[in-house]
C-alpha cells in the first residue's frame, strides 16, 4: 500500500517537474504516469540492489515513454524526461558534495560512485530501451 | 546557388539552435539538420558541442558554407521542442516549404505563452513536496519543502539580479539553508534535512549528470562530459550556496 502511495506521490512530482519545462498539460499528465510506473517498478525492485532496480526501472520508462510517444506522434523526450526524474541521483550527488565540503571523503567518494553508476543505470537502461523500441518499430514498418 | 545554400544553412542553424535550446537530444537535432540539408539537396556535416552548433553544406559542385553559433542559454521549453520537431517533419517529408517553414519556425521561436507564474508556482511545490515525500519521508517537512520550495523557485526565476547560473544556484543554496531554518521553527515535526533536501531538487541538476552520460555512451562524447563538468560545478556552487546560509543562520545565534 505504502508503495502504491509513494508511487503516486512520485507521478506528481514528475508531472509537475514537465509542466516547469512548459510542457503541454496532457504530456504533463503522461509523464506523471511514466514517473509513478518507474517509481513503483523501482521500489518493488529494490530487494535486487538499487543499480538492478534503476536500470530496469530507467528501461521500464524507456519503452513505455517511446511507444505513447510513437502512438501520440511526438519526440519522447518530454516523457521519458519527466519519467526519469524521480530516478535522477539529485540528492546522492547532493549528499556526496556535502560530504565533501564537511571533510568526510571516504563516504563522499562512495555517495558519488554511487551517484556516477545510478546515472549509468539509468543512461543504459534508456539507450537499451530506444534501441529496442527502434528495432522493433522497423520491423513493423518493413512488413 | 549560392543564395540558396545561404538560406538552407540559415534555415538549418535557427533549426539546430532553437532544438538545442528548447531541450532536444544533441543526437535528434544532428539528424535532423542533416534530413533537412538532404532533403534540399545538400551534403550536411553538423557537430553540436553542448552551446556550440558547427554545419557545413556542400552541393554537388563542391560548393561549400560554414557557419559556427554559439548559444549562451538553454532554457528548455518542451511545448516549443515539439513544435519545432513537427514543423521539421513536415518539411522533411515535403508537406512544407522552405521559406514558409522558415516563417512558421520564428513564429515559434517569438511566440512567448506559457504557464502562468501561479501554475509554475505550485508545480514547483507539487515537486519539492512530492520529492521529499518519496525520498526522505515525513509529511510536515514534505509540506515545509512545498513552501520553502516555491518561494526559492520565484526568487530564482522571477527576480533575476544577475544573469549568472552559478552565481543562481549559489543564491538558491542560501535561500533553501535560511528558508529551511526558519521553517522548522514553524512547521513543527518537520527536520531540517528533510526540508533542505526537498527544496533542493528543482536546483540539483540530476538530469544534467544523468543526460550527459546517456550522451557519452550515443558517441556525443565531447558534449556528455561538457555536461558533467558543468552539473559538478552546479552542483558544488548549491552546496557551497547552503553552507554560507548554514553559517550566517549559525551566526545570528537565533
Amino acid at each position: 500500500m505504502n508503495i502504491i502511495i509513494n508511487s503516486i506521490i512520485a507521478g506528481v512530482a514528475s508531472g509537475s517537474f514537465t509542466i516547469l519545462y512548459n510542457a503541454r498539460f496532457s504530456d504533463a499528465l503522461i509523464a506523471g504516469a511514466i514517473g509513478a510506473l518507474g517509481w513503483f517498478v523501482n521500489s518493488t525492485l529494490n530487494g535486487y540492489g538499487m543499480l538492478t532496480a534503476t536500470l530496469i526501472s530507467a528501461f521500464t520508462i524507456g519503452i513505455v515513454g517511446r511507444v505513447i510517444s510513437r502512438v501520440r506522434h511526438m519526440p519522447s523526450q518530454p516523457l521519458i524526461v519527466g519519467g526519469i526524474v524521480v530516478l535522477v541521483p539529485g540528492f546522492m550527488a547532493f549528499k556526496a558534495m556535502n560530504a565533501f565540503v564537511v571533510g568526510k571523503n571516504t563516504e563522499g567518494t562512495t555517495l558519488m560512485l554511487n551517484t556516477f553508476l545510478t546515472a549509468a543505470a539509468i543512461g543504459t537502461g534508456l539507450i537499451v530501451a530506444v534501441a529496442i523500441t527502434a528495432i522493433i518499430f522497423k520491423i513493423r514498418i518493413r512488413r | 546557388m549560392e543564395i540558396e545554400m545561404e538560406r538552407a544553412l540559415d534555415f538549418m542553424t535557427e533549426v539546430a539552435a532553437s532544438l538545442m535550446s528548447y531541450g532536444s537530444p544533441t543526437t535528434r537535432t544532428e539528424i535532423w539538420v542533416t534530413r533537412i540539408g538532404q532533403k534540399l539537396g545538400f551534403q550536411v556535416d553538423i557537430a553540436i558541442i553542448y552551446t556550440v552548433i558547427y554545419i557545413t553544406v556542400r552541393d554537388k559542385d563542391g560548393n561549400f558554407k560554414s557557419i559556427t553559433k554559439r548559444l549562451f542559454s538553454l532554457p528548455s521549453d518542451f511545448e516549443k521542442f515539439m513544435r519545432v520537431d513537427t514543423l521539421v517533419k513536415k518539411f522533411v517529408d515535403g508537406n512544407i516549404q522552405l521559406a514558409e517553414a522558415h516563417i512558421e519556425l520564428k513564429k515559434i521561436i517569438n511566440d512567448q505563452s506559457t504557464y502562468s507564474i501561479f501554475l509554475r508556482l505550485i508545480a514547483a511545490a507539487l515537486t519539492c513536496g512530492g520529492f521529499e515525500y518519496v525520498l526522505v519521508g515525513g509529511t510536515m517537512s514534505a509540506i515545509a519543502s512545498m513552501v520553502l520550495g516555491a518561494v526559492v523557485y520565484a526568487a530564482t526565476n522571477y527576480v533575476k539580479l544577475l544573469n549568472n547560473r552559478f552565481f543562481q544556484q549559489f543564491t538558491s543554496g542560501i535561500m533553501i539553508s535560511i528558508g529551511a531554518w526558519l521553517l522548522v521553527h514553524l512547521f513543527k515535526g518537520s527536520t531540517l534535512s528533510g526540508v533542505v533536501s526537498g527544496s533542493i531538487m528543482l536546483f540539483v541538476p540530476g538530469l544534467l549528470i544523468t543526460n550527459g552520460f546517456s550522451e557519452i555512451s550515443q558517441a556525443s562524447v565531447i558534449s556528455g562530459t561538457i555536461k558533467e563538468s558543468e552539473a559538478m560545478a552546479l552542483l558544488i556552487a548549491l552546496v557551497f550556496g547552503i553552507f554560507a546560509g548554514t553559517v550566517f543562520v549559525g551566526g545570528m545565534n537565533f
